[in-house]
């Protein structure tokens, strides 16, 4: 008689239905399937199956736009960790972030990575536009990912304005009320942008509220929204730029 | 042994046919395990609740003197409710005069706080409001009987909380209570269950003896 060994459980959980649903291809040996394995992952799929040889050459983009959305998922997973312990309210909100910082078991730390990860989203961004620029490929055919890309650049300092207010310091409360009084100078509706953006005529409660629900939902997710458009538009145009 | 082309022979068990490739990305596929069980494990560390200064932790009721002005009548044996810890903080000395008529003012009970010492011979006693039978919170000791009576199934309970009358399995749980410096502390994160039924160090009468509020 014979006992089942560990290869009789591999061969069961490899022939069973759910292990076949998860992976419909055996591991990829020919270009054939390894293009295969590519396309029918809907992670996967986001990636060319196929590159240019000038791709992988780091000095040409320095990955800058990947270091940018790669921040972008930090933020989002720090941020999300943050929410639990955060109230957008301005008799707890600092309180709540000095807790963060004291009393909760990695706090400092996760809240350092959101507030370090903010900084360098901004800069990264910006030199990713910069290299753009200087290698001039926001040219034909490239002008439509440009604006996306300015819109996206935009999108990143309003996710850090609305930010900045959240700790309810000194330093956020000034430099809050100080931004929204330069939104009065705006043309045609310029008190308008600072009533609405206010929630009032100063900072206070409905600012917080307000500034809270941007950062965390509505900038977010229109960031998101732009990006598969922007990702989605570097594929259609050829595919990651290198020199000409 | 297995013979190697450039090696010659080679000591030892063969290795199988695990490939260099496959070997990389099994190895590869751990490590993403183990990155995934340490931020699985720091997750959890990271949300789990932090008790200090509500129930479950170290709380300061405060000195004799606080008490007194939060509820002048603690010195002559009423239970100060303590709404953040849900507790009774009974001055044994005081309700047992209060039990037994001999009316005694006590202003400070002392500290003589041991969990060592018999309950009924404690300065104090910090009694959970949640009553042993189903959870109730107890409301503060009835004027006619000075007894803990429980509104929802009619438990009935001494001033030191053990238990006289109706469906609780036991007398009221409690906590333990440090003195730091003249500030009574109690430690809610662990409860002491309550004595067990028939326990009577103190108060001997029985539920027909006198008037209840509830039942």
């Amino acid at each position: 008689m014979t006992f089942p060994g560990p290869g009789d459980l591999v061969r069961v959980v490899k022939e069973s239905p759910v292990w076949r649903s998860l992976f419909r291809q055996p591991y990829p040996t020919t270009s054939r399937t390894r293009a295969l394995a590519v396309m029918n992952n809907v992670f996967l799929h986001l990636h060319p199956v196929r590159v240019k040889k000038h791709a992988v050459r780091y000095t040409y983009t320095f990955c800058l736009g990947g270091i940018s959305f790669f921040l972008f998922l930090v933020l989002t997973v720090t941020g999300l960790y943050l929410m639990f312990f955060y109230v957008p309210s301005v008799s707890r909100a600092y309180q709540d972030i000095q807790a963060i910082s004291a009393s909760v078991a990695f706090g400092d730390l996760v809240r350092n990575m959101h507030r370090w990860g903010a900084h360098l989203m901004v800069l990264t961004v910006f030199l990713h536009m910069i290299r753009v620029f200087y290698h001039g490929a926001y040219k034909p055919p490239r002008e439509f990912n440009w604006v996306v890309g300015v819109l996206l650049l935009f999108l990143t300092l309003m996710l850090s304005f609305t930010g900045y207010l959240l700790p309810w310091d000194q330093i956020a409360f000034w430099a809050i009320t100080v931004g929204t009084q330069m939104a009065q100078y705006a043309p045609l509706l310029g008190p308008q942008s600072s009533f609405f953006l206010l929630g009032g005529i100063e900072v206070g409660q409905n600012t917080l509220l307000r500034f809270y629900v941007l950062h965390v939902i509505f900038l977010p997710l229109i960031a998101a929204i732009f990006m598969i458009v922007h990702f989605w538009r570097i594929r259609k145009d050829g595919g990651i730029s290198g020199p000409v | 042994m297995t013979t190697h082309a450039s090696y010659g022979e080679v000591h030892g068990p063969n290795v199988g046919e695990m490939s260099r490739r496959s070997f990389m990305r099994r190895m590869l596929g751990v490590g993403v395990g183990l990155l995934s069980l340490e931020f699985l494990g720091g997750t959890l560390a990271f949300l789990w609740p932090n008790l200090t200064g509500g129930l479950g932790g170290q709380i300061e009721i405060g000195t004799a003197a606080d008490i007194n002005s939060q509820q002048p009548a603690w010195k002559t044996g009423e239970p100060y409710i303590y709404t953040k810890a849900r507790l009774f903080f009974v001055n044994v000395p005081a309700a047992k005069s209060l039990v037994d008529g001999s009316k005694q003012t006590v202003e400070d009970p002392g500290t003589d706080v041991s969990p060592d010492i018999e309950p009924a011979n404690r300065s104090v006693l910090a009694l959970y409001r949640k009553c042993p039978h189903l959870g109730c919170q107890i409301p503060q000791l009835c004027d006619k009987s000075e007894w803990f009576e429980c509104l929802c199934h009619g438990s009935k309970y001494t001033v030191l909380g053990e238990k006289r009358d109706g469906p609780a399995p036991r007398g009221m749980d409690r906590f333990d209570v440090t003195m730091n410096g003249d500030i009574y502390t109690v430690d809610t994160s662990k409860i002491v269950t309550g004595p067990p039924i028939g326990t009577a160090t103190f108060d001997n009468r029985g539920p027909g003896d006198m008037q209840h509020c509830v039942g």
